[in-house]
């Protein structure tokens, strides 16, 4: 007897045989399109990866060169750094001049202090009677300052002139030739003798009472004057 | 033209060859779809996507002879079929209970073809797919499981309570080894 499955399974069979596909032509149309629609898109895709390589080709290519250039650019700029820092250390190492700074501070301080408050009104009569007093004196003198200023002037003035009238004078040439034996007085040497000199510190009064006794009268006998009589 | 001339030339995309390719094989191919799939719509959208998949892969085939050719395509259609399906069946496997007033006994002697696919097509949708990919297809319970996202173990035992779903609706007795 035959066992059921291989029964369904040729029933199966025999209807998969006897199927026909009724949309068959449509289906293949369908499959058609979609098809070239890959076939597009996959050339689509094709042109896109040889652009994209190309793309990547060139940016590798600038991405290399870029960083050559940089890498000489950096180089270079190593260089100026290590000669700018030599540049440094030997300004460093020169001797520093400090020049003092000299600054003018004007110090300004406010400071309060007690003055007496001026009211007229509580003012009495006889300090402002003495202001006045002292207001006109300071005036007087003033005035008189003033005066004695102009006539101490004058005087120097007159002084100035006579100093120089003298001046002139003697150095005129009619006083150069005056003979001077016709002058009216002359000089003339002679020897006087004055005695024992005494010193003027000699001032004692005890000595002094020795010499002169205390009765002495200067109109009786006054030695001195006969000493200098003779 | 010979099939494996046809096979060659449809790789290297040769769009008479690939007519002729579709010609062969839509028919049949197109029935395989239709027991896996819910509807015609679905079917048809299948055995569609199936084609594109067929053309895709078909520099990579290496033809051996026609069955294994046949069953390359089977797969692919009925992968194509059951990947819309894959959650509801899981789901399914899960619930599904054997329900007594389901049956209408049958005597086997006197089931023809249409009776028996008949009978096949009113299996829960479970048990059917997994019936029809061992029976029918010749799938074993490891690519079954595989194909539809479940355990060999599940396929195991959904092949075997729709087997004994079907000896009771045919009257039939498998005897002592039950395989």
């Amino acid at each position: 007897m035959e066992n059921p499955e291989h029964k369904i399974k040729e029933a199966f069979a025999a209807k998969d045989a006897s199927t026909v596909f009724a949309g068959k032509n449509e289906m293949w149309n369908r499959l058609d399109n979609a098809m070239n629609k890959q076939k597009g898109v996959a050339a689509l895709w094709r042109v896109a990866a040889v652009f994209l390589g190309l793309l990547l080709t060139a940016g590798v290519f600038a991405g290399v060169s870029f960083r050559a250039k940089m890498q000489a650019e950096k180089l270079e700029l190593n260089a100026e750094n290590e000669q700018l820092q030599l540049t440094i250390d030997s300004l460093l190492t020169l001797p520093v001049k400090v020049e003092p700074e000299i600054r003018v501070i004007e110090k300004v301080v406010d400071r309060d202090r007690l003055v007496q408050a001026e009211s007229s009104a509580q003012t009495p009569e006889w300090e402002k009677k003495y202001r006045q007093l002292q207001d006109s004196s300071e005036a007087i003198l003033a005035d008189k300052t003033e005066k004695y200023r102009n006539n101490i002037l004058e005087l120097q003035a007159e002084l100035d002139s006579v100093k120089a009238d003298f001046v002139a004078y003697k150095n005129s040439p009619e006083k150069q030739n005056e003979p001077s034996g016709n002058a009216p007085f002359q000089l003339k040497s002679e020897r006087v003798e004055l005695g024992v000199q005494k010193s003027k510190s000699l001032r004692n009064r005890d000595l002094e009472l020795k010499v002169f006794p205390v009765n002495f009268q200067e109109n009786k006998n006054n030695l001195n004057k006969s000493i200098l009589k003779k | 033209m010979q099939l494996q001339k046809i096979i060659h030339k449809s790789s290297k995309g040769d769009r008479r060859a690939q007519k002729q390719f579709f010609d062969l094989y839509a028919d049949r191919l197109h029935a395989v779809a239709r027991r896996y799939s819910v509807s015609d719509e679905s079917a048809e959208e299948a055995l569609f996507q199936g084609f594109l998949k067929v053309f895709e892969k078909l520099p990579e085939f290496e033809f051996i002879n026609e069955a294994a050719l046949l069953g390359w395509l089977s797969r692919i259609v009925v992968n194509q079929s059951l990947m819309d399906r894959r959650k509801e069946l899981h789901t399914l496997y899960k619930i599904e209970t054997i329900e007594e007033e389901y049956y209408n006994a049958l005597s086997y002697e006197d089931a023809d073809h249409d009776a028996l696919i008949e009978l096949i097509n009113q299996l829960p949708e479970g048990y059917k797919t997994v019936f029809m990919m061992h029976v029918v297809d010749g799938y074993a319970h490891k690519e079954i499981g595989e194909m539809l996202g479940i355990s060999e173990g599940t396929s195991r035992s959904q092949f075997f309570k729709a087997r004994k779903l079907l000896q009771k609706k045919l009257n039939y007795s498998y005897g002592e080894s039950g395989t």
